[in-house]
C-alpha cells in the first residue's frame, strides 16, 4: 500500500511500558477513507496501537505516519489543526470528570473555533448529542452517569468538530441493543461521506457491520491485514484460531460473522 | 515478556550507579519540564484560549479559599510576638519587638507557613487531580483534541498557585501585623501612628523584596513539585496516595532548602 | 451556585488587586518613611575603629532622626572613614563645630551616632564637609572648649533620673523642716555647731558644682541639709546628746503624737524606693557615660546621708543614742558582663 493512500502507518514501531514489552519492530498501515477494525485477544496492544496511531502515545522507537507525515515532525500548530479533524473515543470514554456533560462536548469546539459564538457552539454539540441518541444530561457531572452514556457523550465530544477521522476504541461496550444500532448507523454514514474509521473492538457485529479491512493481532505481532473478505479466507492456522475462538467468545452474535465468511467462501 | 535478560543480582555499585542515574535523569526530566512550563507560560494569553477559566477557578481554591485559615494563624503568630515582644525590657531597646516581627511574619515564618498551607491544600489537590486524570485517560483526551496539557493545565495551576502565594502572603503580613497592632492595645497601648512608623522604619526594602521573591519562588517549587509528580502516574488508582505523599514530601523538603538558600542570599 | 463560584472572576479579581494594592501601598509608605526620595547632604567623618559602625545606622539628634550612615571604609592610615547622609529636613541643624559620638546602645542594639551640634548660629556646613568625631583630637578640643552642644543626658535615663529628682524634692522639704524645727528649739551652743558644718557642705556644694547637671541644685540643697544633719547626729557632744537631754527642747518635738516619726517613716520607704530605682538605672547605665555615673555617686551619697539621719531619728525615741558606724560604700556602675542571666 502506498504512503497516499495510508491515512495512518507505523514503521517499526518498538514499544514497552517499564519492564514489559508490547510490541516490537511492529509496521502496519491503515488505508485512508476505509474503515479498518483490529480485532485480537484482550491485552494483545490493540488500543495501545490505536493510540500510536494517532500520535497521543509515542514508541520508543519506529516512526508513526499520519496524513503523510510523522507525529513527531510536526510543531504544535501543525499538531492542533490535525487535532481539529480527527477524533477519538477512548475505551473507558475518558470524559473530563470536573466538567459537566455539556462542558465535556463543548471544550473541542471551543478550543478550534474561537471564532465560535455560544449560540452556535450550542447548536453544533445538540446536533451531535442528537446524531448519536444521547439523551437529556447536559448539567450532569460524567460520574453520575451509565457506561454506556459515558461512551455516548464520548461519541459526541469526538464528532462535534466534524472530523475526517474517527479513532474508536471499543465504542459500542455497555451499549444497549438500540444504541448500539444507532452509533453502528452513524459510523456507516460517516464511511459513506468517504471518511476515515480506525475501530478497536471485540465485537464480531460491529465487525461484520463497519469493517472494510481487518487486522488481526496477537502477542504483539501483527498476524494479517487487508480488505476483510481476503482476511477471513487466510489460512494461517493463528488467524483462523483467533477468529474461531471470537466465534466461540460471542456465539450469540455469530450470524453477521458467519454470513460474513460464509460470504467470503469461493 | 521482559527487557531484562536473566541477569545475577547487581553489586551495590551497579545499584548506586543505576540509582544516580535515575536521579539524573529525573532531574533533567524536572528541569525539561520546568522549562516546558515556562514557555507555555510566556505563551498563555496568546495560546489558551479555555485557561483562563482554569487559572480563576485555581486561585479561586488556591487564595481565595485559604484566606481564613491564613489569617488564622497569621493572626496567632502575630499575637504571640507582641505578647513576649512586649515583655523585653524598654531600657534593652524599644523597638527590637518591630525587628523581631518584620524578621520572623515578613522575612521568615510568613512566606513559608503560607508555603506549607499552601502546599497542603493545593499541592495536594493538584497532584491528586492529574494523577488521577493520567490513570484515567483524561490526560490523552486533551491530547486528542489537541490541548496541550502543560498549556491547559499545568501553566494555570503554575500561574494560580504562584500568584495566589504571592497573595496570601501579602494578606498574612498584612493581617499578622495588624493583629500585633491590636493585641498590643489590650497589653500596652501604642498609638497607631507611633506603631505604624516605626514598623515602616524596621520594614526594610530587603525584607519586603525577600519576601515577595521567596512566596514567588515557593509558588513556584509547590505547582512544579506538585503537577511534575501528578503526572508520573500510569495506569493504577492505587498510584494516587503514594503519588501524592511523594509529592508533598518533596515539596516540604524543598520548600525548606529554598527558603535557607533565599535567607542567605538575600543576607549578604 | 455558590456564590463564590458564580462570581469566581470578580472574587478572584478583588483578592489579587487588594494584594496589589497592599504591596503598592507599603512600597509606598515605606519609601516616605525612608525618605527614599530624599537625596538629603552627605558629610564625612572619621573614627579610630569601625566597631559598632555599619552602614545604614541611624543618626539622631537628641532622639530624633536626622540620617544615616552611607559608607564605612577602611582608609589608608588605617583610620576608618564614615560617610553620613543628613536628610534634608534636618540640614540647617548641621552647624560648624558639630561633633559626631559614637552611641553602641543598650546591649549594642538599636545605636546609632548622636550628632553634637555646634553651638553657634552661623549657617550650617556645606554638603561634603568633615565632621570630625569624639574619637578625633579635632573633636575632643571641640567638646573640652565647650563649642559643641551636648545633651543633659541619655533619654532612656532621664525619665527615671525625673522620678529621682521628685523624691529627692519631697525628701528634701521633709528635711527642711526637721532642720527648722531642730534650729528653733535649740540654744546658742547648737547654732555655733552649725556653723562648722559648713565647710563639709562648700565642699559637697563644689563636688556637685561640677557636674552641671539639672538635677544638681535640688541635689546640692538636698546634700547640704542631709550633711548637716548627719554631721549633727554624728557628733558625740552634738544634737544627739542634746537631743536625748530630758530637758532639751527635743523632748517637745517629739511630743507630738509620732507626726514627726510618721513622716520620717515615710521618707524612709521613699528612700527604699529610690534606691531600687537608681539601682536598676545603674544596671543600664552605659560605663561609656561617665557624668551618669557621677550624679549616681552623688545621689547615692545624699541618701546614705538620709538613711543615717533615718537610723539616728527611729533610735532616738528610744534612747538607744547615735547613728551606728558604718563602712561607706562606694556605688560602682556594674558591667554589662557582670550581669548573671
Amino acid at each position: 500500500m502506498s504512503v497516499s493512500s495510508a491515512c495512518a502507518e507505523l514503521r517499526e514501531v518498538t514499544f514497552h511500558t517499564g519492564q514489559c514489552l508490547l510490541f516490537e519492530n511492529l509496521s502496519l498501515s491503515l488505508a485512508k477513507d476505509r474503515c479498518t477494525v483490529l480485532m485480537g485477544p484482550a491485552g494483545c496492544g490493540k488500543s495501545t496501537i490505536l493510540k500510536i496511531a494517532a500520535g497521543l502515545i509515542l514508541p520508543q522507537s519506529g516512526s508513526v505516519i499520519f496524513d503523510q507525515k510523522s507525529w513527531e515532525a510536526r510543531n504544535e500548530e501543525q499538531t492542533i489543526a490535525v487535532r481539529a479533524k480527527t477524533g477519538f473515543v477512548f475505551q473507558n470514554a475518558a470524559l473530563w470528570a470536573n466538567k459537566t456533560v455539556r462542558q465535556n462536548i463543548e471544550l473541542p469546539l471551543q478550543f478550534h473555533n474561537p471564532q465560535f459564538s455560544q449560540a452556535q457552539i450550542e447548536e453544533r454539540v445538540e446536533e451531535a448529542a442528537r446524531l448519536v441518541g444521547l439523551r437529556n444530561v447536559w448539567d450532569d457531572r460524567p460520574s453520575h452517569l451509565s457506561l454506556g452514556e459515558q461512551k455516548l457523550v464520548s461519541f459526541a465530544r469526538a464528532i462535534v468538530n466534524d472530523p475526517e477521522t474517527l479513532f474508536l476504541d471499543d465504542p459500542t461496550a455497555g451499549l444497549d441493543n438500540q444504541l448500539k444500532e444507532r452509533l453502528l448507523a452513524f459510523i456507516e454514514e460517516f464511511r459513506r461521506q468517504g471518511k476515515t474509521v480506525i475501530l478497536v473492538t471485540q465485537d464480531p457485529s460491529v465487525t461484520a457491520r463497519v469493517a472494510d479491512d481487518l487486522a488481526i493481532m496477537r502477542d504483539g505481532q501483527i498476524l494479517v491485514v487487508g480488505p476483510i473478505h481476503e482476511v477471513v479466507q487466510s489460512q494461517d492456522p493463528r488467524v483462523v484460531e483467533i477468529l474461531t475462538s471470537v466465534l466461540s467468545q460471542a456465539a450469540t452474535f455469530s450470524q453477521d460473522i458467519l454470513g460474513l465468511l460464509a460470504e467470503g467462501q469461493p | 515478556m521482559s527487557l531484562t535478560s536473566g541477569e545475577e543480582h547487581p553489586s551495590v555499585l551497579a545499584r548506586w550507579g543505576s540509582a544516580a542515574f535515575e536521579l539524573t535523569a529525573n532531574l533533567f526530566y524536572a528541569f525539561g519540564f520546568f522549562w516546558n512550563v515556562l514557555l507555555e507560560t510566556f505563551h498563555f494569553r496568546s495560546r489558551s484560549k479555555v485557561g483562563t477559566q482554569v487559572l480563576v477557578m485555581q486561585i479561586l481554591f488556591t487564595g481565595v479559599n485559604a484566606l481564613f485559615i491564613i489569617t488564622l494563624i497569621a493572626v496567632s503568630l502575630g499575637t504571640v510576638i507582641i505578647f513576649y515582644g512586649n515583655q523585653i525590657p524598654t531600657a534593652v531597646s524599644t523597638n527590637l519587638v518591630y525587628t523581631i516581627l518584620i524578621t520572623v511574619i515578613t522575612r521568615e515564618l510568613g512566606p513559608l507557613l503560607t508555603a506549607f498551607i499552601v502546599m497542603a491544600r493545593s499541592g495536594v489537590a493538584i497532584a491528586t487531580e492529574l494523577s488521577s486524570m493520567v490513570v484515567t485517560h483524561e490526560i490523552e483526551a486533551y491530547l486528542a483534541i489537541g490541548i496541550n496539557p502543560i498549556s491547559y493545565l499545568v501553566v494555570p495551576r503554575f500561574l494560580g498557585v504562584t500568584l495566589s502565594m504571592i497573595a496570601l502572603n501579602l494578606y498574612f503580613n498584612l493581617s499578622g501585623l495588624a493583629a500585633s497592632y491590636l493585641v498590643a492595645q489590650f497589653i500596652h497601648p501604642i498609638p497607631a501612628s507611633e506603631y505604624f512608623s516605626q514598623l515602616m522604619a524596621q520594614l526594610t526594602p530587603n525584607a519586603v523584596s525577600l519576601s515577595v521573591v521567596k512566596s514567588l519562588i515557593f509558588g513556584i517549587v509547590i505547582s512544579l513539585v506538585s503537577s511534575l509528580n501528578g503526572f508520573r502516574a500510569q495506569q493504577s488508582t492505587t498510584e494516587i496516595p503514594v503519588i501524592v505523599i511523594r509529592a508533598v514530601g518533596q515539596g516540604f523538603g524543598l520548600l525548606i532548602v529554598v527558603n535557607i538558600l533565599l535567607t542567605l542570599a538575600f543576607a549578604g | 451556585m455558590r456564590f463564590r463560584i458564580r462570581f469566581a472572576q470578580q472574587v478572584v479579581g478583588f483578592f489579587l488587586l487588594l494584594a496589589l494594592a497592599i504591596l503598592v501601598g507599603v512600597i509606598i509608605l515605606m519609601g516616605l518613611n525612608q525618605r527614599w526620595f530624599d537625596r538629603g547632604y552627605h558629610f564625612t567623618s572619621r573614627f579610630e575603629t569601625a566597631d559598632g559602625l555599619t552602614p545604614g545606622m541611624p543618626i539622631h539628634l537628641r532622639g530624633f532622626e536626622i540620617g544615616k550612615v552611607s559608607s564605612v571604609d577602611l582608609n589608608s592610615n588605617n583610620r576608618v572613614n564614615v560617610v553620613i547622609q543628613i536628610y534634608s529636613d534636618y540640614y540647617d541643624k548641621i552647624k560648624p563645630n558639630s561633633v559626631l559620638e559614637l552611641d553602641k546602645g543598650t546591649f549594642g542594639i538599636g545605636g546609632g551616632l548622636n550628632l553634637l551640634p555646634g553651638r553657634n548660629l552661623l549657617p550650617p556646613m556645606e554638603n561634603g564637609s568633615f565632621i570630625p568625631s569624639t574619637d578625633t583630637i579635632l573633636g575632643k578640643n571641640l567638646l573640652a572648649q565647650g563649642l559643641v552642644d551636648q545633651p543633659t543626658s541619655n533619654d532612656q535615663l532621664g525619665a527615671i533620673l525625673a522620678q529621682v529628682q521628685t523624691t529627692l524634692g519631697n525628701i528634701n522639704q521633709l528635711l527642711g523642716d526637721v532642720n527648722a524645727a531642730v534650729e528653733g528649739t535649740s540654744s546658742n551652743q547648737l547654732t555655733t555647731l552649725l556653723a562648722g558644718i559648713n565647710l563639709t557642705v562648700r565642699d559637697l556644694n563644689r563636688l556637685l558644682a561640677e557636674s552641671s547637671q539639672g538635677l544638681v541644685p535640688n541635689l546640692t540643697a538636698i546634700t547640704g541639709d542631709l550633711a548637716k544633719l548627719s554631721s549633727q547626729l554624728r557628733d558625740p557632744k552634738g544634737l544627739i546628746p542634746k537631743l536625748l537631754d530630758p530637758q532639751g527642747s527635743i523632748a517637745t518635738m517629739l511630743n507630738d503624737h509620732n507626726q514627726l516619726y510618721n513622716q520620717v517613716t515615710t521618707i524612709l520607704s521613699q528612700i527604699s524606693q529610690t534606691m531600687t530605682q537608681v539601682q536598676g538605672v545603674a544596671s543600664y547605665v552605659n560605663q561609656s557615660t561617665p557624668q551618669i555615673t557621677g550624679v549616681l555617686e552623688d545621689t547615692r551619697t545624699a541618701l546614705h546621708n538620709a538613711d543615717n539621719v533615718m537610723t539616728g531619728l527611729a533610735n532616738n525615741p528610744l534612747l538607744k543614742g547615735g547613728i551606728p558606724e558604718q563602712k561607706p560604700q562606694h556605688f560602682q556602675a556594674p558591667g554589662l558582663r557582670d550581669e548573671k542571666f
